[in-house]
């Protein structure tokens, strides 16, 4: 026998914040006559304590198995007012909340009249919306307790480490021979000086020796399938595959030097990259008596509008090095602009300065030009061109994305960012997760980092790992697909399709192919059930009947 | 049974097809059956079987042709080439697509129902639809989807561009992917979309309607729009260059185009230009007012920047040697082009006055201002001709005439070029041919003419002129300009009898990469077909770039 | 920050959960416009259905205007959580535009029973399977390309849909039309306003899927009725 449906709608005054603007009395009035409403109150604020109370003992003393709120905004209460009918008994899903504030009191400040027309249409719809509501559950899962980190760059290793010493098993996966990534390429390391190879070395040691790291060397991925505590991965190192799982997953892919093949005359030679530079200095043979920087190579242009941040400390860092090998030897850095945040690099700039390192600004309009034995730049303040001899030319290019990325993110079900970089989940809330739960990222993949900025990244990007892995069980919001009509389901798969985050899966049961929904994967935004055309899927809170229900009661009587 | 190593080729799968198929195979001789539907006996069904729909039909032989050992059956397939020489026969058959796996269909029908693309049914002469996955016919099932061909632009163009993706992405406003299509076979998009004729637009479909889309003009807009909005265009090379060196010979559309797809494979090349400009005949053949130079160049430049290098005023044979060039570089691209005018073959062409179209033209393209006076005469119907007399109307001759021994409607140049001739005040003589140049001490006064009548057709099919007895007249000029065609200049190769060359002058090169007879060397563009249109040179120096990389990797493979 | 109180906000997880049939329904129901607004693209809460929003509303607007709504009645628009302006703004132009159309059936010139019924029509091919595989893989086929690699541009992956559109709001049309009871090819084109060479494609089409069979000979002029399908084998 179907429960009779008693809704209680509680109106919010929110002090004058909708009391002001509309006739509270009138929609409290006017909420007593909807269908299934057996009680209304109206409240100063329903959220205070008082409010909170009247809706518990209402809940209780008026047997009441649906709750209403026309108050403010569900991101910041609906949590709240659910908390509150599960303390009260109600399965907290049969509670729903009309926006009178935000979407009305506050943008129809002039309108009072037409403000509460409007304001008793949302509640109707609210309303008729609650009566069709059902109870959830939270939707709980195991986690896999292991993790993978891909990438053997020295953000990669850090984060492998961090989870390793905290006791979770992790597959290391590096698509070299080596690991180490780019720092194996570079001399020394702003501001410390330390040797690069060396820390990177020393790194790999420690990596290489801990019982919890599984090392994949020369390894592809080759697919990824499932969700957070439940990845499972294939691998294929030299040919041979492997196959894990894992419950998380860290993207630490590094970044790409952006070779200036047809720029300003580079040849590997006579005109190179920093990172050749700090290759020359490595082999000793560094002789140059006129060095020229040029900053911004293929940078901050149309093509690669971003600025990749670590190549003025890196020509800083380089110029310096030249001056303290051989004083003698002049060097002029062309920029356009110079980053050097943070007290370290700035002293760092001031001291390059102080050692006759020469900055000339340009404007990009009328870059330099590099010719035999020169280099002509306009210079802004002398207003003409000036000539700069030069026997090397150093160009400082950024880092452009890892060629991998774009595979890596259609593996991961990731986003990339305009130029091919990870993007976040959230640029402000969540830096170091992606939008998809269970896979974080860190270091160059990101943006281009500095050594220290990728370190704490991937210290970071391992404890946001970790939160989910200490936990052991997952626990979801139950906002979720679900499959309503196992029946009308055919297994054609569309739906898998589409689905942003893997949520989908079609198995073969007694019926035949079906879809079935992983809970712990979905999100709830919906597109499996406004494709599916045989209505087998919906999205629980947010079902077809629910919202045709709130356009109905919205048309009912302006119709 | 005895089999004979002669084998039959019977064209159509229909019951008198294969009746004939397995008369030939029981003879003991082995046939090849080529159908153009899906399946065989799907084009002719007894009319009684089609009327009574439910029974099955099956031709016995049908099975029989299926089984037997000695015919190979080829469905959905169409014969691309014959050839015959001494009485055996050459067929080029191509199969079109088959997306369907007979092995796995049951003919459920399923895809009927689901697929949404309505194509017109010609098994039912379009009463109907068809899907686009469907039987061909109802009694034979086999089950195909019916893929478009490529379109016809596409197959027109020498270049193959995929046009309907070009001129789609223009009208999406996505300037840059249609760019970057285009470049994918072919690297002058400007010069092209200004001096292309355009094959492309008069097979397109869209003319049987109201007029061909602009193919030729939306390419040069596309062009135009990154060129004047100082957009760069990307430069796709890739970060390491193998270590073998090309060397190209002739800076022509040919040459540069391979220059630059070697460039995007990842190879040097070096390209020799004889004269002091690079663009071979778009630089030195294609008047001003039709190709401007900046434009020109504005292409060039890009396109060397894949890592090509350019030697202006560098003649092979005068200022380095041809064999000099073998020994230094790993592969030769050879696209000199057809620089020299062919002869009238009449008296007084040696005379002062008399200069040839191509030479007319490079002189002035040069930079050259012409000694121009009097009267000039062009003979000839070529676009030559045309650029010929409308550049001799701008460099100031009194009045041009053109003299045609065929009519207007013969012409081969394009038709808007003898519209603008004729708006310019260029005079046409029609159904003349010159017979001897008459002077004074060497010195052009006249050109004695002779009066044509149109005969039979012949071998192109246009009606060859027959001369009218007694009907010589002088007509007075100071100039003559012949342009009846052009030939290679190939006096630079080494007459030892090793390079295979035609008797039109030209390279023979195996068309499946371009190589001649000769390890190594390559070739096309005019010089391997003749005058031809440019982008059919450029589509030849694209191959012969695929030729030479697959050529020098088999070569690094073999150590 | 303040704007017309005509509109009702019905707030869902994300514009890819908007149904076109919902959409249908709504005008089905009374209403003058529909707005759809979600996240910027790339900047997707759900990384990627607002593309299938934007798919799925340009769809109904154009199935809508093929059968004789005013299409600027549909609208799909995009600001983010922080840009309250740009709402406001959004809201104002639809709020604006609506106002010059007019009411339900004024600009479209219709009664309204007859309005709605062709939207009725359209919304049974909005939901109709073929439309939702290839408003489905839009975005697939234009990034990714299909099965064989082969990419479409925007342009060429709508001109297949306005095709598709135009086919289903017929099909839709003549088994909406069978479901009153049998009819012949030329009542079925004249109920439909269609030409009868074409509706009698849509018809054979029909019977070809097995959907539409023969159900008698009136003299020469065959009539047609609907096929009761077999149970789905389970």
């Amino acid at each position: 026998m179907a429960e009779q449906i008693r809704i209680g709608v509680f109106v919010c005054n929110c002090g004058s914040n909708i009391a002001g603007y509309l006739d509270v009395k009138a929609l409290a009035e006017y909420a007593k006559i909807l269908p299934h409403v057996v009680f209304v109150r109206e409240n100063l604020y329903t959220c205070s304590e008082n409010g909170i109370n009247e809706i518990k003992a209402a809940i209780k003393e008026q047997g009441l198995n649906r709750v209403v709120v026309a108050s403010c905004t569900p991101r910041t209460h609906e949590p709240l007012f659910r908390g509150t009918c599960a303390e009260a008994g109600l399965n907290p899903y049969l509670f729903e909340m009309v926006n009178i504030r935000d979407q009305c009191s506050w943008v129809h400040m002039q309108e009072k009249e037409k403000g509460t027309t409007k304001a008793k249409d949302l509640i109707r719809m609210g309303v008729a919306k609650a009566a069709l509501l059902k109870p959830q559950e939270p939707i709980q899962s195991e986690m896999d307790p292991r993790a993978l980190v891909i990438g053997g760059g020295i953000a990669g290793m850090t984060a492998a480490m961090a989870l390793g010493n905290r006791g979770y098993e992790v597959t290391l996966i590096e698509k070299s021979g080596e690991l180490g990534g780019l720092l194996l390429k570079l001399d020394k390391l702003a501001p410390s000086g330390a040797d690069a190879v060396a820390v990177a070395r020393k790194q790999a040691d420690l990596v290489r020796r801990h019982p919890n790291i599984h090392l994949l060397l020369s390894t592809h991925i080759d697919e990824v399938n499932g969700y957070i505590g439940h990845f499972q991965v294939s691998a294929s190192t030299n040919g041979s595959k492997t196959q894990f799982g894992t419950g998380v997953i860290v993207v630490a892919t590094g970044a790409r030097v952006f070779r200036p093949a047809g720029l300003y005359g580079y040849d590997g030679e006579k005109v190179i990259t920093q990172l050749e530079l700090e290759e020359v200095f490595k082999s000793g043979a560094f002789a140059a008596k006129n060095v020229v920087m040029i900053q911004c190579v293929g940078a901050r242009n149309d093509e690669r509008k971003y600025c990749s941040r670590i190549c003025c400390m890196v020509a800083i860092k380089n110029a310096i090095e030249i001056k303290e090998k051989s004083p003698e030897t002049g060097v002029k850095v062309l920029y356009r602009d110079i980053q050097a945040y943070g007290t370290e690099n700035e002293a760092l700039l001031q001291r390059a300065k102080e050692l006759g390192v020469i900055f000339i600004k340009y404007d990009p309009a009328r870059p330099p030009r590099v010719e035999a034995g020169k280099v002509i730049v306009h210079h802004d303040l002398l207003g003409r061109e000036i000539e700069l001899p030069q026997d090397l030319v150093v160009l400082s290019t950024p880092l452009v994305a890892g060629e991998d990325n774009e595979a890596i993110s259609k593996l991961l079900r990731v986003s990339l960012d305009a130029n091919k970089f990870f993007l976040e989940g959230h640029v402000k809330l969540k830096p170091l997760d992606f939008a998809t739960d269970g896979i974080y990222l860190c270091g160059n993949a990101h943006y281009p980092a500095t050594v220290r900025e990728a370190v704490s990244q991937a210290l970071g990007a391992a404890s946001r790992a970790s939160i989910p892995l200490s936990k052991g069980v997952m626990s979801v919001e139950p906002i979720v697909s679900t499959l309503v009509d196992e029946d009308a389901c055919r297994g054609c798969g569309l739906c898998v399709a589409l689905c942003p985050y893997g949520a989908l899966e079609i198995v073969r049961g007694e019926k035949g192919r079906k879809v079935r929904v992983i809970p712990v994967a979905c999100k709830g935004c919906g597109i499996c059930a406004a494709t599916c055309y045989h209505h087998a899927l919906s999205v629980n809170s947010y079902s077809d009947a629910q919202i045709g229900e709130q356009i109905r009661a919205f048309l009912e009587e302006s119709a | 049974m005895q089999v004979s190593d002669k084998q039959v080729i019977i064209f159509g799968g229909d019951p008198a097809g294969i009746a004939a198929a397995i008369e030939q195979a029981e003879a003991g001789r082995r046939v090849v059956l080529v159908e153009t539907s899906p399946a065989l006996g799907a084009g002719r069904i007894p009319q009684t079987h089609l009327l009574n729909g439910n029974s099955t039909w099956a031709d016995p032989n049908f099975e029989a042709a299926k089984k037997h050992p000695n015919i190979r059956i080829i469905t959905n397939a169409v014969v691309e080439k014959a050839s015959a020489k001494d009485g055996s026969y050459t067929f080029r058959i191509r199969r079109k697509t088959g997306r369907v796996d007979p092995e796995k269909c049951d003919g459920c029908r399923e895809c009927i129902r689901v697929c949404p693309i309505n194509m017109y049914d010609d098994f039912n002469e379009g009463i109907g639809f068809r899907t686009a996955i469907d039987f061909f016919n109802p009694d034979t099932g086999d089950f195909n989807i019916f893929r478009e061909d490529m379109p016809v632009c596409q197959a027109t163009c020498p270049a193959n561009l995929d046009i309907r993706s070009y001129v789609g992405n223009i009208a999406d406003g996505e300037y840059a992917k249609s760019l970057a299509i285009i470049r994918q076979n072919l690297p002058f998009p400007l010069a092209i979309g200004r001096v292309c004729p355009h094959p492309c637009e008069s097979a397109c479909n869209r003319g049987y309607m109201d007029e061909p889309i602009s193919i030729c003009t939306l390419k040069r807009f596309v062009a135009d729009y990154e060129m004047k909005n100082g957009l760069t265009a990307p430069v796709e090379i890739p970060d390491e260059f193998h270590r073998e060196k090309v060397a190209i010979i002739g800076a022509g559309p040919a040459g540069l185009s391979c220059a630059y797809f070697l460039g995007r494979a990842g190879y040097h090349s070096v390209v020799f230009e004889a004269l002091a400009e690079p663009g071979g005949m778009f630089r030195y053949g294609i008047p001003e007012y039709r190709l401007p130079t900046p434009t020109l160049m504005h292409e060039i430049n890009w396109i060397l920047s894949h890592g090509a290098e350019l030697r202006c005023n560098t003649r092979i044979g005068r200022d380095i040697s041809y064999e000099e060039i073998v020994k230094q570089f790993d592969a030769v691209f050879i696209g000199v082009g057809a620089h020299k005018g062919m002869k009238l073959q009449i008296k007084g062409e040696d005379m002062e006055g008399v200069v040839d179209g191509v030479d007319f033209l490079r002189e002035v393209n040069g930079g050259k201002k012409w000694p121009a006076k009097g009267k000039v005469i062009v003979v000839g119907g070529g676009n030559v001709a045309m650029d010929a007399a409308r550049v001799s109307w701008r460099e100031g001759f009194e009045e041009v005439h053109v003299l045609y021994r065929r009519t207007k409607k013969e012409m081969p140049a394009s038709p808007w070029e003898i519209d603008a001739a004729e708006q310019e005040g260029v005079k046409f003589q029609y159904l003349v041919a010159p017979i001897e140049v008459v002077g004074n001490n060497g010195k052009m006064t006249g050109l004695k003419c002779l009066r044509m009548a149109l005969g039979e057709a012949d071998a192109s099919g246009r009606r060859r002129p027959v001369p009218i007895e007694g009907s010589e007249f002088i007509a007075e000029a100071e100039t003559l300009i012949p342009a009846i065609g052009q030939a290679p200049d190939l006096g630079f190769v080494p007459d030892d009898g090793r390079l295979n060359i035609s008797r039109r002058n030209t390279f023979v090169v195996d068309k499946s990469n371009y190589m001649t007879n000769v390890e190594g060397i390559f070739s096309a563009g005019d010089v391997e077909t003749g005058p031809d249109i440019a982008i059919r040179a450029c589509a030849g120096g694209r191959k012969a770039a695929e030729g030479i990389v697959r050529y020098l990797e088999a070569r690094r493979a073999k150590g | 920050m303040q704007y017309t109180t005509d509109v009702r906000l019905i707030r869902l997880m994300c514009t890819g959960r908007v149904d076109p049939t919902m959409v249908a329904e709504a005008f089905i129901e009374g209403a003058d416009g529909i707005m759809v607004v979600g996240c910027h693209f790339g900047d997707c809460h759900y990384i990627s259905g607002n593309y299938q929003a934007r798919v799925k509303m340009g769809l109904a607007s154009r199935a809508l205007g093929y059968v004789g709504l005013n299409a600027a009645r549909v609208a799909f628009k995009q600001c983010s959580s922080a840009e309250g302006d740009r709402f406001v703004s959004h809201v104002t132009t639809f709020h604006d535009s609506i106002c010059e159309i007019g009411p339900l059936g004024s600009a479209e010139k219709l009664p309204l029973p007859k309005l709605k019924d062709r939207v009725d029509t359209a919304r049974a091919a909005l939901a109709s399977e073929k439309l939702r595989w290839v408003e489905g893989k839009f975005t697939e086929f234009q990034n990714n390309g299909n099965k064989y690699g082969e990419k479409f541009t925007e342009h060429e992956m709508w001109r297949t849909l306005d095709t598709i559109v135009i086919d289903e709001i017929a099909t839709h049309g003549i088994l909406k039309e069978m479901r009153k009871g049998a009819a012949s090819v030329i009542e079925l084109a004249e109920r439909l306003e269609i030409a009868p060479p074409a509706a009698l494609k849509y018809v054979l089409a029909l019977q070809r899927r097995g959907l539409v069979g023969l159900a008698g000979v009136d003299g020469a002029t065959p009539s047609y009725r609907l096929v009761e399908r077999p149970a789905k084998a389970a």
